[in-house]
C-alpha cells in the first residue's frame, strides 16, 4: 500500500491556533465614537497643516535674501521646508564648534547555528555643530550626513528640528517639515535576516536615541512635538508618555547596549593622513580581544593582528600601523564569535595615507 | 498628476473604516494583547492613511497600507513595553486578561501565551494567516517580506508553537 503520509504535524497546531485567535477576537468590543476620533483628528491635521505652510510662503515673497538662502540648502541637499525666518538662526559664516554626532550603524552577522541576524548599535563622529547648542547640534545631525556611509541618521529626509526646551528632566523636541514621521525605519534588507522585526524596531529606537543624543541630551524623558503640536509616535515609535533617554556612554536595553560594542575613533572615514598611522578607537567585547585587519585598495592583506580592551565596559584600544606607503586603506576592526567563529561587531575606515 | 480618484481622503476613511475597522483592531489586539492600544494604533493607521491619501489613489493599497501601518505600531508597542517594563523593573507577569472561566478560556490561553513566546515576525505571520485568513501575497505585503519568507516564518512558528504547547517551560 502507498498510502500517502502526507499528515502535516502541525495541521492540530494550526487548528487549535486559528480557534484561540478567532475567540480571542470575538471578545473585542470596538469602540463606538471611533470613526469620530478618527474624523477630529484628520480634519484638524488640515487646519493645522494650512496654517503651517502659510508663513514658508511669505517668508518666500518678503525677501529676496531667503529665497536664495533656501535654495543653496536645497541644492546641497538638505531640507527646503525650513521653518520661518524668525526661528531661523543666521546663516552667516562663522566658526562652527565641534561636537560628536551618533548614528546608527546596522551589523549583520551569522549566529550560531548558521541563521543571519541583524543588530544594530550607535557610532560617535565628530562634526561641526554651529554654536554648539542642543538645537545647533540636532539640526547638524539631521543636515549632514554621516562621514561613514555604513551610518545612518536613520531619519527620513524633509525633517528638521525647530526647537528644543529642557526642564528639569523633561526635554521637549519640536519637530518640524513634512517628513514621514509615522514609518518605522527601514534599515535591513528584507527577508535577508531571521529577527527583521525586532531588528528593525530597535534600530528605529536608536534613530530616535541618535538625535536626543547629538543633542547632547543623556537622561530623563522627551516629548516630541510637530510644529508645536504633541506627536504620540515618531517613526513609528510609540512617544507619547516621554521617551526614555538611555545614555550613549552606558544605557542598554534589553537587546544590547546603545553604543557600539567596537568602535574605530580615528583615522575618520576617507581623511588623508601621513605616516605613520596611529588607529584609535574602542572595544567591550568577548575577552577583549578586538582583531583588526589592514587591507590595501586592491583588497589585499596588508596586516592583522589584535589589541586587547575589555568585556563589560568600553576601553580605548591603539593600533600603530607604522610607516605605511602612500596609497588607500581600510582598517577592519572586529570580533570573532566565540560561539561560531563569525565576523562581529565590525567598524571599518577607509583612509588614504598621503 | 491624475485626479481621476473615485474617493477623496474623507471618502476613503469613512468607506474602508465601515469595512475594515473592527478587523484591524482585532488584529492589533490579537498582536499588542491590548484592546485599547489596538484601537489607538488603528486610528492611527486611519489617520496616516488620510495624510498620504493621494499617494495611495485607490483601496486596494490603502488596505494594504493600513495593515502595515498596525503591524509597525503594534511591534513598536511591543517593543516600548519590554523598555518601559525595564525601566519599571517590572517582574513579568502574564498580561493575558482571562475574562470568562470557562474551560476553553484556559485552553485559549495556554495557545495566546505560547504564541507570545514566538519571534515578532513568526506572531505576526500566524496571526495574520489564522486569525485574517489572508493570503500569502498580503501578508507579505502587510510584513513588507516576501512571499517565499511569509512560508518560512508560518512553518517556523507553527512548528516552534506546537514545541512551546508541548513542551511548556
Amino acid at each position: 500500500m502507498t498510502s500517502p503520509r502526507h499528515v502535516d504535524p502541525n495541521e492540530g497546531t494550526a487548528r487549535l491556533l486559528k480557534t484561540a485567535l478567532n475567540e480571542e477576537a470575538d471578545m473585542v468590543q470596538t469602540d463606538p465614537t471611533a470613526l469620530q476620533r478618527i474624523q477630529n483628528r484628520t480634519s484638524q491635521k488640515q487646519r493645522f497643516r494650512s496654517r503651517w505652510l502659510v508663513p514658508v510662503v511669505a517668508a518666500g515673497v518678503a525677501t529676496a535674501a531667503v529665497i536664495t538662502a533656501v535654495t543653496v540648502l536645497g541644492d546641497d541637499g538638505r531640507t527646503t521646508a525650513d521653518p520661518p525666518p524668525a526661528t531661523q538662526p543666521p546663516t552667516a559664516v562663522q566658526e562652527d564648534v565641534e561636537a560628536p554626532l551618533y548614528y546608527v550603524g546596522v551589523q549583520q552577522y551569522v549566529a550560531e547555528g548558521g541563521a543571519a541576524q541583524g543588530m544594530s548599535y550607535l557610532y560617535r563622529e565628530v562634526h561641526p555643530v554651529g554654536d554648539g547648542s542642543p538645537l545647533a547640534a540636532a539640526r547638524a545631525f539631521l543636515a549632514q550626513e554621516p562621514a561613514d556611509p555604513d551610518y545612518q541618521t536613520g531619519w527620513p529626509d524633509g525633517v528638521d528640528v525647530a526647537g528644543i526646551e529642557t526642564s528639569g528632566s523633561e526635554t521637549v523636541i519640536d519637530l518640524t517639515g513634512d517628513a514621514d514621521l509615522e514609518t518605522m525605519g527601514d534599515f535591513f534588507p528584507p527577508d535577508e535576516i531571521e529577527n527583521a522585526g525586532d531588528a528593525e524596531a530597535r534600530a528605529t529606537a536608536l534613530a530616535l536615541q541618535a538625535l536626543i543624543a547629538s543633542a547632547g541630551i543623556t537622561e530623563g524623558t522627551v516629548a516630541f512635538t510637530h510644529d508645536g503640536q504633541p506627536l504620540d509616535t515618531v517613526l513609528g515609535m510609540l512617544v507619547s508618555d516621554g521617551y526614555v533617554v538611555e545614555s550613549y556612554a552606558d544605557g542598554a536595553w534589553d537587546d544590547g547596549p546603545v553604543r557600539a560594542l567596537v568602535s574605530v575613533a580615528s583615522p575618520v572615514e576617507g581623511e588623508t593622513v601621513t605616516a605613520p598611522v596611529v588607529v584609535t578607537g574602542e572595544g567591550n567585547v568577548f575577552e577583549g580581544n578586538v582583531n583588526w585587519i589592514l587591507t590595501d585598495e586592491s583588497g589585499a592583506k596588508v596586516d592583522d593582528g589584535f589589541v586587547t580592551t575589555a568585556m563589560g565596559s568600553w576601553k580605548d584600544f591603539e593600533v600603530d600601523l607604522g610607516g605605511l606607503e602612500p596609497g588607500t586603506y581600510t582598517f577592519r576592526a572586529l570580533e570573532y564569535s566565540a560561539a561560531n567563529g563569525e565576523p562581529l561587531n565590525v567598524d571599518d575606515k577607509t583612509f588614504t595615507v598621503e | 498628476m491624475q485626479t481621476a480618484q473615485r474617493l477623496d481622503a474623507d471618502e476613503a476613511i469613512t468607506t474602508l473604516f465601515a469595512a475594515h475597522y473592527a478587523s484591524l483592531v482585532r488584529t492589533a489586539s490579537l498582536l499588542v494583547r491590548s484592546s485599547g492600544e489596538a484601537e489607538e494604533i488603528v486610528q492611527d493607521a486611519f489617520v496616516a492613511m488620510h495624510k498620504r491619501w493621494n499617494r495611495l489613489r485607490d483601496p486596494d493599497s490603502a488596505v494594504g497600507y493600513l495593515r502595515r501601518s498596525v503591524v509597525n505600531g503594534a511591534r513598536s508597542r511591543h517593543r516600548h513595553h519590554s523598555v518601559a517594563d525595564k525601566h519599571l523593573s517590572r517582574e513579568a507577569g502574564s498580561t493575558a486578561p482571562a475574562p470568562d472561566p470557562t474551560m476553553a478560556a484556559d485552553d485559549r490561553a495556554l495557545v495566546l501565551a505560547a504564541l507570545d513566546d514566538l519571534p515578532t515576525r513568526q506572531r505576526e505571520v500566524l496571526v495574520l494567516r489564522y486569525y485574517n485568513d489572508l493570503p500569502e501575497a498580503d501578508i507579505a505585503v502587510a510584513l513588507g517580506i516576501s512571499n517565499g519568507a511569509v512560508k518560512s516564518h508560518a512553518s517556523r512558528g507553527l512548528k516552534a508553537l506546537r514545541t512551546n504547547l508541548e513542551d511548556p517551560s
